[in-house]
């Protein structure tokens, strides 16, 4: 996917909720400081990150979803330019675009940017990960 | 004790299954106080075990944030203990003995060891931190860290150097490996990188060698890269067997022989150290394999290997798989395989030496 130079909002809109989203350059190398979606994932396989967030629940206490990218063998893919596996979507307003980034293990200091033990909880009852995945994010490790 | 069927069932691997109740290990290994291990756990608590799993001290928790433990090391009369969201630090003596306040380091880490009377713990993309045993609130760490993107310190290992200084040997990921001699109070380190096209070295463990350093590091994809006398631009030889499946996680090793734990299995490589001597293009190495979705392992001494499972601890007693009976190491499967062998190109890099703060833990 090449460097993104204006906002391109998703044709389709989830499954769940009906959410809607938003590719942003920043994420998609315009803004190098900042967490970048890998490269090679498309923007309908970025989409399906968040889509099946949204379909699956995988949200924490202030409603910010999180997603992976399961590969068929069951492997979780690599999202991120910086070895991440989980991408985050902080909550929009109601009515308004969502729009996500990689952040996980370890790419900001202290604790923001860390899904809750509870959103792992849901993606191994959704069956995105398994219980040794689960421990191994937690820990902040490759799974 | 239970068992895995081995050599088509004719042999049997032995391993004893420990778990305390309402404590989920994430991390298990060496005890840094005394004899036994030491178990970390998901909501930040470390306790102290002995062989056979049953507690020696109250649980204690080491996490202000709470986190999963990754990584417990001592020195001295301290201990550290990383999680995602900090690196803390403690006392292990009694609270009325105790002569400073626990303190963290607000950084995530994906582990932490001691080098000397040092912790040093990889930060990711904030480098690597160094962290003084018995440093107070708002004493000061120093932090490495590199201006090359690529380099992501995801595994630190401290290996003895010259003048009592330590190596620190770095699994970087897309990176490469990197070794840099610990230097503190300096604005700049040089540090070397070697990088290994197209491979995500995710660990890095010593090897034992003739007296000489060495060190071995693993791929991503289960590929090993043995790397002889490094400090001195040796040679490498690169090692990819078919009988090591999933995503690899650890790298540990025994003497000559190397642990690989992946998503799939753990696969001991016996006496693949040897192999670094040999004038062969091949090489025939016996290959013990247990299939088990596992989180974790580290070595404990020269005998106990401890895999940190969803809901337990499973004890490998190693001495008893690895007599010297002939070629006798147990194999599920011999596996040859065409070594590589080549001088890694290294290059050199100035690496920046920052001083930051620890912060009380109240």
């Amino acid at each position: 996917m090449p460097t993104l130079y204006e906002i391109r909002e998703h044709s389709t809109v989830t499954r769940g909720r009906g959410l809607r989203y938003l590719f942003t350059p920043k994420h998609h190398g315009a803004v190098l400081d900042a967490a970048q979606w890998l490269p090679s994932l498309s923007f309908e396989e970025e989409f399906a990150v968040f889509d099946d967030a949204d379909v699956h629940e995988l949200r924490d206490d202030d409603g910010n979803l999180y997603g992976v990218r399961r590969e068929a063998e069951g492997s979780l893919s690599y999202i991120g330019t910086r070895k991440e596996q989980v991408a985050e979507f902080p909550v929009a307003r109601d009515g308004e675009a969502w729009h996500g980034y990689p952040v996980y293990p370890l790419t900001e200091m202290g604790q923001r940017h860390r899904p809750d033990r509870s959103v792992f909880n849901r993606m191994v009852e959704a069956g995105l990960i398994n219980r040794s995945q689960r421990r191994r994010l937690l820990k902040g490790n490759h799974a | 004790m239970s068992e895995f069927p081995r050599n088509g069932g004719s042999q049997l691997l032995r391993f004893v299954r420990l778990r305390l109740p309402n404590f989920d290990i994430s991390w298990a290994g060496p005890n840094p106080v005394e004899a036994g291990f030491c178990f970390g756990s998901e909501d930040g608590k470390i306790v102290h075990v002995n062989e056979e799993g049953q507690p020696l001290t109250m649980e204690a928790r080491v996490s202000p944030s709470h986190g999963a433990i990754n990584g417990v090391a001592g020195s001295g009369d301290w201990i550290a203990a990383s999680t995602r969201h900090e690196v803390a630090m403690g006392n292990w003596l009694p609270k009325g003995r105790r002569v400073k306040p626990d303190v963290a380091f607000p950084y995530g880490a994906h582990g932490v060891t001691a080098a000397g009377a040092y912790f040093v713990a990889p930060l990711g993309v904030h480098g690597i931190l160094i962290m003084q045993a018995g440093s107070a609130p708002n004493d000061p760490v120093e932090v490495l860290t590199s201006d090359d993107q690529g380099l992501y310190f995801y595994r630190v290992i401290a290996l003895p150097g010259t003048n009592g200084k330590h190596f620190l040997v770095s699994a970087c990921r897309d990176g490469g490996v990197g070794i840099a001699e610990m230097r503190l109070g300096e604005s700049w380190c040089s540090m070397s990188v070697a990088r290994f096209d197209g491979l995500d070295i995710v660990d890095i463990c010593p090897m034992a060698f003739d007296g000489a350093p060495a060190m071995a590091a693993l791929g991503l994809d289960g590929t090993i890269i043995m790397l002889r006398d490094a400090f001195n631009g040796g040679k490498a030889v690169h090692l990819k067997f078919g009988t090591v499946q999933g995503t690899a996680y650890r790298l540990l090793s025994r003497g000559q022989d190397l642990y690989v734990l992946t998503s799939r299995g753990l696969f001991g490589l016996m006496k693949l150290g040897h192999q670094m001597l040999s004038t062969s293009s091949k090489v025939n190495t016996n290959i013990l394999t247990v299939r088990m979705e596992a989180v974790d392992a580290n070595m404990v001494g020269d005998r106990w290997l401890l895999v940190v499972m969803p809901d337990e601890v499973w004890r490998f007693d190693l001495s008893g798989i690895t007599k010297p009976d002939s070629d006798g190491a147990p194999a599920e499967s011999m596996s040859e395989q065409t070594l590589e062998t080549w001088t890694p190109a290294w290059t050199s890099y100035e690496v920046r030496q920052t001083e930051k703060q620890l912060t009380a833990i109240s």
